[in-house]
């Protein structure tokens, strides 16, 4: 074996330099989360405008909602692997819809994270923007638990921020992309949007384009990034059944898989035994009649759920109550 | 310096600010410059690492008592993190390291630039032959062997128990040794 070459210094100039960059960018972080700032469904203004919107944009990746760091131990500074959920793989009935901690088994698994092939109990925590499993429980290192409709969540999210991504992409003017992105999120259910700062339309790439609405629309949950999203904070924004007779007039004219509210009053909850009969009362009240009502069976999870809203399909004259967890 | 030596006034305190890690990246630096040098076997990576070490162990310095604990076998088993998978590492503080100032012009470092090169291939075949041994056995090596780390301040930086760097060090050494027989 050669010999070990000989300690050096770093290049000249450079540990001062690399220093003032190290200071500058443990302090900069307050700074700039200033900007990043609150939420999809809260309307939000960029006041200071494009200018403010070049700070936060960077062309780094966008953030991977399915990456998954798994650690040895109970334990921030223990051995970990980074392990990625496909959202697209086909799993049972459900696309890639596996559990954190069943994704770091695997890397127990396959001998990445030591020798202990047989996974311990593993538990899914949210520390800052990431996704982080270790053996034990959360609570024991002062740590969320990951939401368990995280993975439909991420999907969710994914989707949106693509599609209106897009439309920032494409825009020839800030009012113009607001307006769009109003009705392209009024149509996914959200009630508000956010404001497009001048000066961005058409500019922007792909990612940065994503990155913004990132900042735009989410909270930065403490982490040092700006537009980066807390795993439990990637709730799907609570959809706004359709008025179906309202947009459609009839049922027939409404396109399959629309989802269509059936209930009367604001705020009422019909169960699964009672679904079938507020909904039979909704139709007959609007002449609508010969639909047949299927009630979709609960997750068994025993939380508490209404049936507001059901799926219509005018082909084979069948609207499915869909169950929708309470508030 | 001496391990105690470490432990100054800068970082004493329990909430160390921006300015006491840029003290820190100061006195330690070429240590872990060295170390992710000797990781890497390439001379740019190794400065950015260095870089990447500091910004995770400001992020993992409510973990550590500074004033108690002597910093750099800490910093050194962050380092260690950091390097198993370098190009994640770089990946998650890629903006960041974007924002570092273009180097400037220097010419005796030009000058050095041959030597560096030498360095880098002479390291690239270290860490080939080093690579015939366990993970666990290499990197004690690395800490004991050339970053000159006391089996304690390795032990601190693996987060394991003194014996275990002994038993370890010892069976990395018989494995080159044999290795070198052998070759």
């Amino acid at each position: 074996m050669p010999d070990l070459p000989p300690a050096r210094d770093l290049p000249p100039g450079r540990l001062e330099q690399r220093r003032a960059h190290l200071v500058r960018e443990l302090r900069g972080p307050a700074r700039r989360r200033r900007w990043a700032v609150l939420l999809v469904p809260v309307a939000l203004v960029l006041a200071s405008g494009a200018v403010a919107a070049t700070q936060l944009l960077g062309d780094e990746e966008v953030q991977d909602f399915f990456a998954v760091d798994c650690y040895a131990r109970a334990d921030l500074t223990a051995r970990s692997v980074e392990v990625r959920t496909d959202p697209a793989a086909e799993s049972g009935d459900r696309p890639g819809d596996r559990s954190a901690a069943s994704l770091c088994g695997d890397a127990f698994r396959d001998g990445r994270l030591g020798r202990t092939r047989t996974p311990p109990q593993l538990d899914a925590c949210v520390r800052g923007a990431e996704i982080v499993v270790f053996p034990g429980t959360c609570t024991a290192l002062d740590l969320r638990r990951l939401p368990a409709d995280w993975q439909g969540n991420a999907r969710a999210a994914t989707t949106m921020l693509t599609d209106v991504g897009t439309i920032l992409q494409e825009c020839e003017s800030s009012a113009e992309a607001t307006r769009a992105i109003a009705a392209e999120l009024r149509e996914r259910g959200f009630e508000e949007a956010p404001e497009i700062p001048e000066g961005v339309c058409g500019r922007l790439t792909r990612t940065q384009a994503i990155n913004l609405l990132l900042a735009l629309s989410v909270e930065s949950g403490g982490t040092s990034k700006p537009g980066r999203v807390r795993p439990d904070r990637l709730r799907p924004h609570r959809r706004r059944p359709q008025a179906c007779f309202a947009r459609y007039g009839r049922l027939d004219d409404a396109p399959p898989g629309a989802r269509c509210h059936l209930v009367p009053e604001a705020g009422d909850c019909p169960t699964s035994e009672t679904a079938d009969e507020v909904a039979r009362g909704t139709l007959r009240r609007h002449g609508e009649r010969r639909w047949r009502i299927i009630t979709s069976p609960p997750p068994d999870d025993g939380k508490p759920r209404c049936y507001v809203s059901g799926t219509v399909d005018p082909g084979a004259r069948t609207i499915t109550l869909v169950a929708t967890p309470l508030p | 310096m001496t391990e105690t030596g470490l432990i100054e006034p800068t970082v004493a305190s329990t909430h160390p600010e921006p300015e006491d890690f840029g003290e820190l990246f100061e006195r330690h630096a070429r240590a872990i410059y060295g170390f992710c040098f000797r990781r890497t076997g390439n001379w740019a990576t190794a400065e950015d690492l260095t870089s990447v070490v500091f910004l995770e162990a400001w992020r993992k310095r409510g973990s550590v008592d500074l004033v108690r604990e002597p910093a750099l076998p800490w910093l050194l088993g962050v380092a260690n993190n950091v390097t198993r998978n370098h190009a994640r590492s770089l990946r998650r503080h890629r903006t960041a390291l974007g924002r570092v100032p273009v180097p400037p012009a220097t010419p005796d470092f030009a000058e050095a630039a041959d030597e560096r090169l030498d360095d880098e291939e002479r390291m690239r075949s270290i860490i080939e032959c080093l690579r015939a041994l366990p993970r666990r056995e290499r990197e004690v090596i690395e800490l004991c062997t050339w970053a000159g780390q006391s089996y304690e301040a390795a032990a601190r930086a693996l987060d394991v128990p003194v014996g275990t760097v002994r038993s370890r060090l010892a069976r990395g050494r018989a494995r080159l040794q044999e290795r070198s027989q052998h070759a």
